[in-house]
């Protein structure tokens, strides 16, 4: 049995471009569990359906449905004072003037607290710089100072201390899940194609350049 | 900021549309740096005032009375910074394209997603700017999806491991 934790970024991707089968195909054949933080079912599922927010309820519901059929579980863990200390961690990671920049929100926080928790080193994460801060923080760091014209110093203590609890982390994007599942039969070679490209444009941080190379390697 | 703030009413007062989408950008770096939400409203102001300075409607009869009044209040602006005046100057925009209502979504909800799209883009993660703009995730990565955003940076893992630590999954 394999977990994957999953960020509501990827959930997003998959559901609104029509293939939250994906889950289904995978957690049945493959005995693969895909867990979501109950931050995240707030976020995705009861927040559009309790304030009626029109354009998100078919996502929603979709998504409601794949946790009553057990293919999304929810799981808890007592992460709260982690979460805040991953936050402040990530947060003083990068100094701009003398001043840090926060980088990240407290649920993405929480999602590295919770696989810490629990021991997930899978996460399903299309959200992009919270994915960088954990695979590529020195990346970030260029960009971040190409984007403010100005020099981004290391917090040298907090970085390593974030890199602690990230370590064993590896991170895939909804685009990798959708991959592996064409390659076990899950749709044929051209809706293949065209769902990398649905899943770029729905908010999958993925390139052509990538799209073009998955291309050639599984077509 | 209030060096920007002046450029911002002179720019309006030129119709400078250029000058007004430059501010866009530098009042998000301040975002950036202070996570600061003034910041956040001043951008989306200055993405507003460069689409209304383009609608030559605005330019005529009434409307130009009230396009008088924004730059009268950008200039109290600049005198003082406070959010009072900047809730004035959004209700009178508001209230100009609501008397001329021409798209579902107005300028301010259009700003606001573009904003945080390119604060998301500028490295910002998706919940910080979710939770600054007031936009929901699914909104603003379906607009950056739209955009080359995930192309200008380089491949942090190559595809290929990425994919292997997918297939790891199914045991593979």
């Amino acid at each position: 049995m394999k977990t994957v934790l999953c960020d509501s970024s990827s959930l997003i991707s998959l559901t609104d471009t029509c293939f939250i089968d994906v889950f289904y195909f995978l957690s049945k054949k493959f005995d693969i569990d895909f867990v979501i933080p109950p931050s995240v079912r707030k976020e995705i599922i009861d927040r559009p359906l309790s304030i009626q927010m029109k354009a998100y309820q078919l996502s929603a519901l979709r998504m409601k449905k794949a946790l009553k059929d057990g293919v999304l579980i929810e799981v808890n863990a007592d992460t709260e004072k982690e979460a805040k200390n991953i936050l402040n961690l990530a947060n003083t990671s990068f100094f701009v003037k003398g001043k840090p920049i926060h980088l990240i929100d407290l649920g993405e926080a929480d999602m590295i607290a919770l696989a810490h928790a629990l021991n997930i080193n899978v996460l399903l994460m299309d959200e992009r710089t919270t994915r960088m801060l954990i695979e590529a923080p020195f990346r970030l760091k260029e960009h971040l100072e190409r984007e403010l014209h100005a020099n981004v110093m290391l917090n040298k203590k907090s970085f390593e201390a974030f890199r602690d609890y990230t370590r064993d982390m590896q991170v895939i994007r909804s685009s990798e899940l959708f991959t592996v599942a064409f390659e076990k039969g899950f749709i044929s070679k051209d809706m293949f194609e065209a769902g990398l490209y649905a899943l770029k444009y729905n908010g999958c941080s993925i390139s052509f350049e990538e799209i073009d190379e998955i291309k050639r390697l599984e077509l | 900021m209030h060096v920007l703030i002046r450029r911002l009413y002179s720019s309006f007062k030129q119709r400078k549309m250029r000058s007004l989408k430059k501010l866009v950008d530098l009042f998000a770096e301040e975002v950036m740096k202070s996570s600061s939400k003034l910041a956040f409203r001043l951008s989306l102001l200055s993405y507003v005032l460069a689409k209304l300075i383009t609608k030559t409607r605005f330019f005529e009869g009434e409307m130009k009375e009230r396009m008088d009044e924004i730059a009268d209040l950008l200039e109290k602006l600049v005198r003082k910074v406070d959010e009072t005046t900047l809730d004035e100057i959004e209700k009178t925009i508001i209230g100009m394209e609501r008397e001329d209502a021409r798209f579902v979504f107005d300028l301010f909800t259009k700003g606001r997603v573009k904003i945080a799209a390119l604060l998301y883009a500028k490295g910002m993660s998706l919940g910080k700017v979710s939770k600054l703009s007031g936009i929901p995730k699914q909104e603003i990565l379906a607009y950056a999806g739209k955009t080359m955003m995930f192309d200008r940076l380089k491949n942090e893992v190559p595809v290929k491991k990425r994919l292997k630590v997918a297939r790891s999954l199914l045991g593979d």
